[in-house]
């Protein structure tokens, strides 16, 4: 379902539903600085469909790398906050393991983990790529300037750092953001999807590349 | 002590859950009123009508939801 996203903070009370270890940059580029009764938050709001509101939010007071998803606090009924969250989930391209709490999952007040198994993986390092290939000039960029950038949006993980047995000492997360460009052929990869072309020394996002990332909110409405 | 939050329904009481790290101004307090089930890991509500024990006050002309608590360490 395609998602909207606007450059101004929502006008409608919200209640938390999931934590996710991302920043909010990792899924728009739309975002503002607001303030509520609770404090000062960095923000972004989305519609899903025609009806589905949602923001994702950082509080001051929140911890570093993650963003929390708010519905319309109108919404009540635990089940259908736990559809709306998938579908949020699925339409922002949210992996699984990224999620450290979700509404009906019990929790501790104050305490929150990383998932132990929250790492970068081939599937978000596509988007990922595409995402920060489209900002710059000509929407090209080098496989290089990817992977300098990715720090930027993906909190890495100690995982992520571990270096890579094929290629060591180059850590873990390197390889799985050169395997992207290099992997041409992968038909769940941008190229094969024609979000991209391959470049001598990266890749350049097309208008279809443009297209997928607007339909999941990347950029402002 | 919470206004009505804009765009809400009612007073409402909101905070942070758990301590302010060390070195984060703000007030670290506790209250034996449980926080009503809708909140997260991170954050805590009480509703004036929702949330068994929350009391109501006026301030500046304000209808306002107050939750009774120890107040830890207030800092300035």
């Amino acid at each position: 379902m395609p998602i909207k996203v606007s450059r101004y903070p929502s006008e409608y009370s919200v209640e938390p539903h999931a934590i996710m270890w991302r920043m909010i940059s990792s899924y728009t580029t739309c975002i503002y600085e607001s303030e509520d009764d609770l404090d000062f938050y960095e923000g972004a709001s989305f519609t899903m469909g025609n009806a589905c509101q949602f923001s994702l939010r950082k509080y001051k007071g929140h911890p570093q790398n993650t963003c929390t998803l708010y519905l319309p606090s109108e919404i009540i009924d635990v089940k259908e906050i736990i559809g709306f969250v998938s579908e949020i989930v699925s339409a922002l391209c949210i992996p699984g393991y990224a999620i450290a709490w979700r509404r009906g999952v019990r929790f501790e007040y104050g305490k929150l983990d990383r998932p132990s198994n929250d790492r970068l993986r081939e599937s978000e390092a596509r988007i990922l790529a595409l995402k920060i290939a489209s900002q710059q000039q000509d929407r090209y960029a080098s496989t290089e300037f990817i992977k300098n950038s990715v720090p930027k949006y993906f909190p890495l993980s100690s995982i992520d750092l571990m270096p890579s047995e094929p290629r060591y000492p180059e850590p873990h997360w390197e390889q799985i953001v050169r395997n992207v460009i290099s992997h041409k052929s992968n038909p769940r990869g941008p190229f094969a999807l024609g979000y991209a072309t391959r470049t001598r020394e990266g890749l350049q996002v097309t208008d279809a590349g443009i297209g997928y990332l607007n339909s999941i909110g990347f950029f402002c409405d | 002590m919470g206004r009505i939050p804009m765009g809400g329904m009612e007073p409402t009481v909101q905070a942070y859950a758990g301590a302010l790290p060390l070195g984060v101004r703000g007030i670290n307090f506790t209250t034996d009123i449980n926080p009503y089930p809708n909140g997260s890991p991170f954050e805590v509500r009480w509703y004036l009508t929702r949330t068994p024990g929350v009391q109501t006050r006026q301030k500046n002309g304000q209808e306002c939801a107050c939750i009774i608590a120890d107040i830890d360490n207030e800092q300035p």
